[in-house]
This record gives structure tokens, C-alpha cells and sequence, in this order.
């Protein structure tokens, strides 16, 4: 695969980048990633990873735009309330990129749907709100030999890391136990997803063309409220029902 | 000895404030600080750090000295001045 005349230009910055170049470029342009869901978080990383030139998205989220998702959700406008989330998402990253190909599934990931969607792809990122859809990835992500980001975000505070099956940790090594307190709705500010959206796509497109140093094996943690920014070091857990035996 | 434990994410709600002091024996462990917690009733964190039977969650992450995971089940001593800080997981949306 070459990249065209057009697309040299579009992206001459990041080419210009010198461990990335036109060698990196293309790498993205072959890559498949999913992003569940484009909400607040996988929104921002669907338009990263659009404006940086990805091949090829793969969009899950079910339902329809709602007044609760302006704060954040910066795919989606006021003119579009009540029309598909997914629709709108493939429109706004079109118009930014119309070299992209994007499949949209206007489905949640599920544990019945989760095989054949993470087959289509060569990256997961991870920013579903519910366990049952993060856990339903997670497992498709080991069994699948395919790198999983996992972003994450509560009030002011926001989380990102790497899994890299058979390197790194999975979700079930850090949370063994669907979180019986976490509720589908959680107060955050657009600002916060939007950060750690950045993060996320730019995990993937080091993941993807394979240069830089990925959180792998580390957690990124941040708390905007006092500005603090950590990183610790995550560990497989022997006992882990999905990866233990890895 | 003190260790001071800070609390994150919904953790952080539930007790209603940012972090702890917690006064232990030398030589304690993780969960000598989980139990001294459960006693004192930190807080009425009860529900969220431990499970129906009285155990550390398994659905909390923790970290050492903002640099490290550690498991309830490694059961690591602790040093005067170490900072344990907890974590409910939290997601995308």
C-alpha cells in the first residue's frame, strides 16, 4: 500500500515526525481499530484517529442522541437530537476525513456480539460505560492475540492503559469482579473525557505503527481537580479467569 | 507507625474526604490497615470496600506509594509513611 499524493500532504506534520514517517503512515492507513462506545471518551478518540489518517473504524454504540450527551459527546449536535448516535458520529468524521472507511454498528458490544466485531479489527479501544460490555472485550481481546486501550473517567479523574495480551495485564487481572457500585450514568466533565481521549488515540497510533513507549503494563492515572499525574505499575494476576494461563 | 491511605474515584465520594491517617502496630500489614479501617468504620466505607462476607472487595484496585499495584490477597507489610491509595473502577461514557 502507497499513500497518495493528497494524503502525503494532509499528513506532512506527523510524517515529518521521525520515528513515525511515511512508513508509519501507512501502517495506520492498514490498520482496523474499534472504538465502543463514541460517546464522551471513544468520540474524541474516533476523531484523533480519523484526522490521523486511520484506514479503517469500526463504531458500536447503540440509541440515539439525547440532551444528556452535549457535555461531551462532541461527535454528536444539538441538530441531530434524536437521530442515531453512530450515524451522526460516521457524518461529523467524514467530513473531517472523507478517505475513511467506516462500518458503523448501532449495537452495544455484547458477549454474544463481541466475537465477530473484535474479529473485524487489529485494535480495541475500550470506553464503554458498563463492566458487562468492558469485561465482553476484554475476553475477546485475549482470545483474539489483539491489544486492547482502556480509557476510563470519573468526575475529574481519568484512567488509560495498554493491554497487550500475553505481555501486559488484562481488565479481569485489575478488576476480577463486575464493580457491584457502578452505575451507567456518572457525573464528569467533557474536558476530562476529552483528555483522556487524546491519550487513547494516540496509545493506538503507537500501538498500530509501532514506535514510542505504550502504557503497557502501567496505568495512567489523573486527578484534574489538583492536577496529579501518576503512573503504576500493573501486574498480571496468576489466577486470572481470562488470563491467567497466558 | 502511620500510613496515610488515599481515597479515589467513587472511594473518594463515599468517605467525603481525600485521604486518611491510619495508626498501626510496626510491622502491619495490608490487611491489618483494611481491618483497622473496617473497626474504625472510616468514614462508612464498609460497603464499598468490603464485600457481603466481610472480605477486601476484589472489584478495588490498589496502590503503593503512587507507584505500584498491589493485591489485598499479597498481603504486603507496610513501612511508616507509605501511602496506600484505593480505587473503584470507573469507565468510559
Amino acid at each position: 500500500m502507497i499513500l497518495t499524493d493528497k494524503e502525503r500532504e494532509v499528513y506532512s506534520w506527523q510524517i515529518d515526525v521521525p520515528d513515525f514517517g511515511e512508513e508509519g503512515q501507512i501502517k495506520l492507513k492498514e490498520s482496523s481499530v474499534l472504538i465502543s462506545r463514541c460517546g464522551g471518551l471513544g468520540g474524541i478518540v474516533a476523531y484523533e484517529l480519523a484526522a490521523a489518517g486511520i484506514g479503517n473504524l469500526v463504531l458500536a454504540h447503540n440509541g440515539n442522541i439525547q440532551n444528556s450527551d452535549l457535555n461531551r459527546q462532541l461527535l454528536m449536535t444539538d441538530q441531530s437530537l434524536g437521530t442515531s448516535r453512530v450515524e451522526s458520529a460516521k457524518k461529523r468524521l467524514l467530513d473531517l476525513n472523507p478517505r475513511l472507511n467506516i462500518e458503523i454498528i448501532n449495537e452495544n458490544i455484547t458477549p454474544l456480539n463481541a466475537t465477530s466485531i473484535v474479529s473485524k479489527v487489529d485494535l480495541i479501544v475500550d470506553a464503554a460505560p458498563l463492566f458487562e460490555e468492558r469485561y465482553s472485550m476484554n475476553l475477546q481481546s485475549v482470545l483474539q492475540n489483539k491489544p486492547m486501550i482502556d480509557c476510563a473517567m470519573y468526575e475529574l479523574e481519568a484512567q488509560i492503559t495498554t493491554f497487550i495480551p500475553g505481555e501486559t495485564p488484562c481488565l479481569s487481572c485489575l478488576y476480577p469482579e463486575n464493580p457491584p457500585h457502578w452505575k451507567r450514568r456518572f457525573p464528569v466533565f467533557g474536558a476530562v473525557s476529552g483528555v483522556v481521549g487524546c491519550l487513547g488515540a494516540m496509545e493506538a497510533i503507537k500501538v498500530l505503527a509501532g514506535f514510542g513507549e505504550v502504557l503497557a503494563g502501567k496505568l495512567l492515572l489523573m486527578d484534574y481537580r489538583n492536577n496529579t499525574f501518576d503512573i503504576v505499575a500493573i501486574h498480571k494476576n496468576p489466577t486470572c479467569p481470562v488470563c491467567g494461563k497466558q | 507507625m502511620v500510613v496515610k491511605v488515599n481515597f479515589r474515584t467513587q472511594v473518594k465520594v463515599a468517605a467525603s474526604v481525600d485521604n486518611v491517617k491510619v495508626e498501626l502496630p510496626v510491622n502491619s500489614t495490608f490487611n491489618d490497615l483494611m481491618i483497622e479501617i473496617k473497626n474504625e468504620s472510616i468514614h462508612k466505607l464498609n460497603s464499598i470496600l468490603f464485600d457481603s462476607e466481610s472480605k477486601v472487595s476484589r472489584s478495588l484496585l490498589f496502590t503503593i506509594n503512587q507507584s505500584e499495584q498491589i493485591r489485598s490477597e499479597d498481603n504486603i507489610e507496610l513501612n511508616d509513611g507509605d501511602i496506600i491509595t484505593i480505587f473503584s473502577p470507573i469507565s468510559g461514557g
